[in-house]
């Protein structure tokens, strides 16, 4: 190789040094740990607070279980020998031996965080492994055995053998249908989750009820399961026994389950489903992603344990997979009425508008197969010949009809429209009145709009005839910078998210007025022409009482001279030091540090705030005023 | 309460017309102006004007002697805490420093020859300017990505065992300062 120049790392500062090393990956790391003993050294010495060493195991022709490009685990496959360092010292990262784990922990100075077993490795790889592994350390973080399981030696032998704990197992199997319930000994990890296992299929009987009623897990998540009504009660007993003090939130998929059996002889409390409680799971540091964070539990059946602990249980109908049953609804007339007598809690009927070149650009997409096959066979069927068919594309009037028929079949409403608005001649007042004609009083929960948007005039059109109701109005249109604003209307939405940034400039697209007249609960605004004087007339709007639900509105806005912001508007300043988290869009949470206290005509508190940042290159200021409608 | 007009929020000042600027003058007799918010960025340099008791009248009278960085440097970083002046502090990496991204905008800034960008890492260090030592380090180690220990080893410079056990051979067989 080459070098025009090297980099002597060895005569930067320590700490610079240590930042260099720190800023690579594990493997890059373990490679420069081949260059020679001083190295070794320096990596040992380097504080790093807790570095996840993550083992794959697999047969050499399967692929890895993540992407290459998103996750690197260090892997071991059936190729497993002892070997030592090869020649020139690089580390084969297919070949991982038992000696290169050893000095990988060692270099590290971890154990084993997260193994990710393939259910098809040999069984030599395996052994050796747990051997190893039960020699050096007593927990393991995360254990994930994963793949299509033609039968469970593998599974069985990973039990009888590993002596180590295990505080999170995770399960990505396919069964198959005639599998005899697995052999874990004892489930005594904090988390034991199964995905996978679809309920339309057969449930191969993989687990027992005594599986259940002898774990001491913390969580518990079984995707499917072949448990009956009588084996839920069981679990439900259990627990009222007090055979698992530690359980916390267990839920299980079970194909089917009569109610009379699952409340057989259990003193219970029905709460109403107005009553609202929230799990919020303890914060752990696991590497596989988790059953549950957090999750609102709508009434269900109180019971309590002996010691006085209670716990709610619920029976929760999960449908059948849609696209399953509009399959079906296809076969015949008689399918179609039997489909239509079954109530469907929310089936999600989206209603999608795209350009032709997003669907040539997303060919390998399975929703353009779908669409095309359906597209023939509900031509056939429901005779949609006299529809104007471009090509392979589908027209907004074939898609009218197509999702007038799920909506039928389904007997609800549209809940959610998303479109390209740069689809050209795209009638949006027609959709809209056609949408208000169909929905008649059901809420739509998502309306999106996106794409290029050269003029905002047919947007206007569209919102101008909209009396539907909208739950979550998302923006992402990219503006040309003479467009004039929209007429929104109302905002009356609960969310209102408008947060595209990807333009050279600010477009002036959105008056103050929309907010002023809104109804919104939380306005997301991305960049955007209001002045200090609109700013000031939102929080003046808001003092006065214009949105009582308002809980936090945000505008991003080019800087300007700050005095005329405050005119007129009584206020604290806080200190800088003060946080405060307001729960915002959703996935967004926003931390106010300091700013100032306005208190509104009812007395409840709001603060608003102006942070700097860069954009393109630019500055920005993000506009806040978040509302303590709980205290804070 | 209402708020005076002299008192805006904390973060208007600084984007106004007029912001205090100081003066640095580089080891090889350079002068670069430097506005309050991005000196904050070097620790050194906040402390120095502390200390010195520099204000907003007297700062650009005064000029703050830099002698262990060069002019080419100092243009460098004067550019990048104007850059990064109005960033969101950011929390410290208590384990590895990958996650975050290197932005265009200052890859292209550190795109200097080994040479350019050892002796601004040594300045950098020396002016503590934590984002800029984080980002240079970055760079230097997006240069071991695919690389096999012995290409490592000429990258970087590391001698073998065998090297560096001469070396500490020959030190401790030649003779100490006292003879």
């Amino acid at each position: 190789m080459e070098v025009s120049q090297l980099f002597p790392i060895l005569k930067l500062p320590f700490v610079a040094l240590w930042n260099v090393i720190r800023s690579m990956g594990m493997k890059e790391t373990i490679d420069l740990s081949f260059t020679s003993k001083k190295l070794v050294t320096i990596i040992k010495s380097i504080p790093i607070a807790d570095p996840e060493i993550t083992l794959e195991i697999r047969p050499a022709e399967q692929p890895p279980l993540f992407p290459e490009e998103t996750f690197q685990p260090l892997t071991m496959t059936e190729k497993f020998q002892k070997k030592t360092k090869s020649k020139d010292g690089k580390l084969d990262g297919k070949n991982m031996s038992i000696e290169y784990l050893e000095y990988i922990c060692a270099l590290f100075r971890n154990e084993i965080s997260t193994l990710l077993i393939n259910v098809n490795t040999s069984t030599p790889v395996l052994t050796s492994l747990l051997i190893w592994m039960n020699d050096r350390q007593p927990v393991l973080t995360s254990c994930l055995i994963y793949g299509d399981c033609k039968d469970h030696e593998i599974i069985d032998r990973f039990f009888e053998e590993r002596i180590f704990s295990i505080r999170q197992l995770c399960f990505k199997l396919k069964l198959p249908p005639d599998t005899k319930p697995l052999n874990f000994e004892s489930l005594e990890m904090e988390e034991f989750v199964v995905r996978t296992m679809d309920v339309t299929d057969s449930i191969p009987n993989w687990i027992t009820v005594d599986s259940v009623l002898t774990s001491n897990s913390i969580t518990m998540g079984i995707g499917a399961s072949p448990f009956t009504g009588t084996d839920l009660n069981r679990i439900i007993k259990g627990w009222i026994n007090g055979n698992n003090p530690r359980m916390e939130y267990f839920r299980v998929g079970v194909k089917r389950c009569n109610r009379q059996s699952l409340l057989d002889g259990i003193e219970f409390e029905k709460r109403e489903t107005t009553v609202k409680r929230m799990y919020i799971a303890e914060n752990k540091n696991y590497k596989i992603q988790r059953p549950i964070k957090k999750r609102t539990i709508s009434g269900g059946y109180d019971i309590r344990r002996n010691d006085g602990t209670v716990a709610t249980f619920q029976l929760l109908h999960s449908p059948q997979s849609p696209r399953a049953l509009i399959e079906l609804s296809l076969a015949s007339k008689k399918c179609r009425l039997i489909i239509k007598s079954i109530k469907i809690p929310n089936p999600g009927v989206d209603f999608k508008l795209v350009t032709s070149e997003e669907i040539s650009q997303g060919k390998n997409d399975a929703r353009e197969h779908y669409l095309q096959k359906h597209f023939d066979i509900l031509t056939k069927c429901l005779k949609l010949r006299t529809y104007d068919i471009d090509g392979e594309d589908i027209t907004v009037e074939f898609g009218r009809a197509w999702a007038e028929y799920v909506c039928d079949l389904f007997g609800s409403g549209i809940s959610s429209f998303i479109f390209n608005s740069s689809i050209p001649g795209l009638d949006l007042p027609g959709l809209s009145k056609w949408i208000k004609n169909r929905q008649s009083g059901s809420k739509m929960r998502l309306c999106r709009l996106y794409g290029d948007c050269k003029n905002t005039d047919n947007i206007s059109l569209f919102f101008g005839a909209r009396t539907f109701s909208i739950n979550h109005l998302s923006i992402q249109l990219k503006f040309s910078s003479g467009v004039t604003p929209i007429n929104f209307g109302i905002l009356d939405m609960d969310e209102f998210d408008a947060r595209t940034e990807d333009m050279p400039y600010i477009p002036n697209w959105i008056t103050v007025e929309s907010v002023l007249t809104s109804n919104c609960v939380r306005m997301w605004i991305g960049p955007c022409t209001f002045t200090t004087t609109d700013l000031n007339r939102i929080i003046k709007g808001w003092i006065s009482g214009n949105n009582p639900r308002l809980e936090m509105v945000h505008a991003a806005v080019k800087p300007f001279d700050g005095h005329p912001l405050f005119e007129g508007i009584e206020c604290e300043r806080r200190d800088f030091d003060l946080l405060r988290n307001s729960n915002g869009m959703v996935k967004r949470e926003v931390m106010i540090r300091g700013g100032f206290d306005i208190v509104g005509h009812d007395g409840t508190v709001a603060t608003f705030k102006i942070k700097n940042r860069r954009w393109n290159d630019k500055v920005l200021w993000d506009f806040y005023l978040v509302v303590w409608k709980n205290g804070y | 309460m209402s708020v005076e007009p002299e008192v805006p929020i904390v973060q208007v000042e600084e984007v106004r017309e007029n912001p205090v600027l100081y003066k640095i003058i580089s080891s090889d007799n350079h002068v670069f102006t430097i506005s309050e918010h991005a000196v904050k960025l070097s620790k050194t340099l906040w402390d120095l004007i502390t200390n010195l008791g520099l204000t907003a009248e007297n700062a650009l009278d005064n000029p703050i002697p830099v002698e262990n960085v060069n002019g080419k440097n100092m243009e460098t970083i004067v550019q990048f805490c104007e850059r990064h002046k109005y960033d969101e502090e950011e929390p410290e990496y208590t384990n590895y420093i990958r996650e975050f991204v290197l932005p265009e905008w200052d890859r292209q800034l550190l795109s200097i020859d080994n040479e350019e960008l050892f002796q601004l890492i040594l300045a950098t260090n020396y002016l503590d300017i934590q984002k800029l030592m984080d980002y240079c380090c970055r760079v230097i180690g997006d240069m071991a990505k695919d690389k096999t220990p012995e290409e490592l080893r000429i990258i970087y410079g590391i001698p073998t065992d065998a090297e560096d056990d001469a070396l500490e051979r020959s030190a401790s067989d030649s003779p100490g300062p006292s003879g």
